[in-house]
């Protein structure tokens, strides 16, 4: 059989080392890329918003559905926040 | 993809999503497994918004947004190949006690986004764990062993149905077995999403699987329509 897969809390941990990369990238883009990297950013925290919450840790990963969406609240959180975190919030 | 040039100062939006595809791959240097997780689940969410319920977007640059996902999502992708039939080793009578125990599960199937998700029983895992389908799914992605892990999926509503995503790694690649499938008019279809910003349509028949390189291609289930009904299962290779 495979391995099993990583536990929730390491990947919540892993979550602010991408957030970091992340900035790093955004600061690299040329206006061009960045329009675009912005709708990736915003549809990804619009969708983890739209994306019922799913207690994973309550029942494990084995019998889960296969979308990816192993994650914990935090990590929803800090998804949602993305647009801000990175200074591509669009103006209202 | 044949382009055409609009103009030097401005690029072209595939040229486009292929240098944003480019740098965003850049965060995998040196990543650990579960920062390539978070990086994978962030371009599923942004595929689920960029594409929501299938529907193709509708600005250019979330167009060109979409295929750099599409694109960073296949720069993970397993070596192998799609495939869609029924094989041979799959029985009639494995297949009925697979039905069986799908209508069995369902009594006890949780509701989950748009659909019901239920564990798979002993016939779904004894399928898993089975040797023949082990080796049938190695022959189309070499790489990848069996988890033993499944689950019954129901789509029994209209407007149910699952917005564009990538699987978990313990669905690397996903088995999707066709338990039943009964439509009024047109029958809606597994959506996939290889390299271009509209899907292909997979209808499958009762019996028949597909071996998706789901952890990497952007699949969906299509909304189904009214009388519609869709019970699947999946089995997850990693």
């Amino acid at each position: 059989m495979a391995d099993e897969p990583k536990n929730l809390k390491a990947l919540e941990q892993a979550t602010p080392k991408l957030i970091e990369k992340l900035s790093e990238l955004t600061k690299r883009l040329t206006p061009e890329e960045k329009v675009v990297f912005s709708e990736i950013i915003e549809s990804a925290a619009l969708h983890t918003n739209v994306v019922q919450a799913h207690d994973e840790g309550a029942d494990g990963l084995e019998f889960m559905k296969p979308k990816s969406v192993h994650s914990t609240t935090e990590m929803k959180r800090q998804y949602s926040k993305l647009p801000e975190t990175l200074g591509l919030k669009k103006k209202d | 993809m044949s382009t055409e040039s609009i103009g030097p100062e401005v690029a072209q939006p595939c040229d486009l999503a292929a240098s944003l595809s480019t740098v965003l791959n850049g965060i995998q240097d040196g990543a650990d497994q579960e920062l390539q997780e978070n990086y994978k689940l962030l371009l599923c969410m942004a595929a689920g918004g960029l594409a929501p319920r299938g529907k193709v977007p509708t600005s250019p640059e979330r167009m060109q947004a979409f295929q750099a996902v599409l694109q960073s999502l296949q720069r993970l992708a397993l070596p192998g190949t799609e495939w869609t039939g029924r094989p041979s080793h799959l029985s009639s009578k494995v297949f009925a006690e697979l039905v069986a125990e799908s209508a069995q599960r369902k009594a006890a199937a949780k509701p989950t986004d748009r659909y019901l998700l239920a564990r798979g029983g002993p016939s779904a895992s004894h399928l898993a764990r089975s040797e023949w389908l082990g080796s049938f799914v190695s022959s189309h992605f070499p790489t990848v062993k069996p988890t033993g892990i499944s689950s019954y999926i129901y789509y029994d509503d209209p407007g149910a149905g699952l917005d564009p995503h990538v699987d978990t790694e313990i669905y690397s690649v996903n088995v999707i077995v066709m338990i039943s499938h009964r439509y009024v008019d047109k029958p809606s279809g597994l959506l996939v999403w290889n390299d271009h910003v509209v899907p292909r349509s997979i209808i499958m028949k009762p019996g028949q699987m597909t071996i998706l390189n789901a952890g990497s291609v952007v699949h969906a289930r299509e909304d189904i329509g009214e009388g519609e009904h869709v019970h699947i299962l999946t089995i997850g290779f990693a």
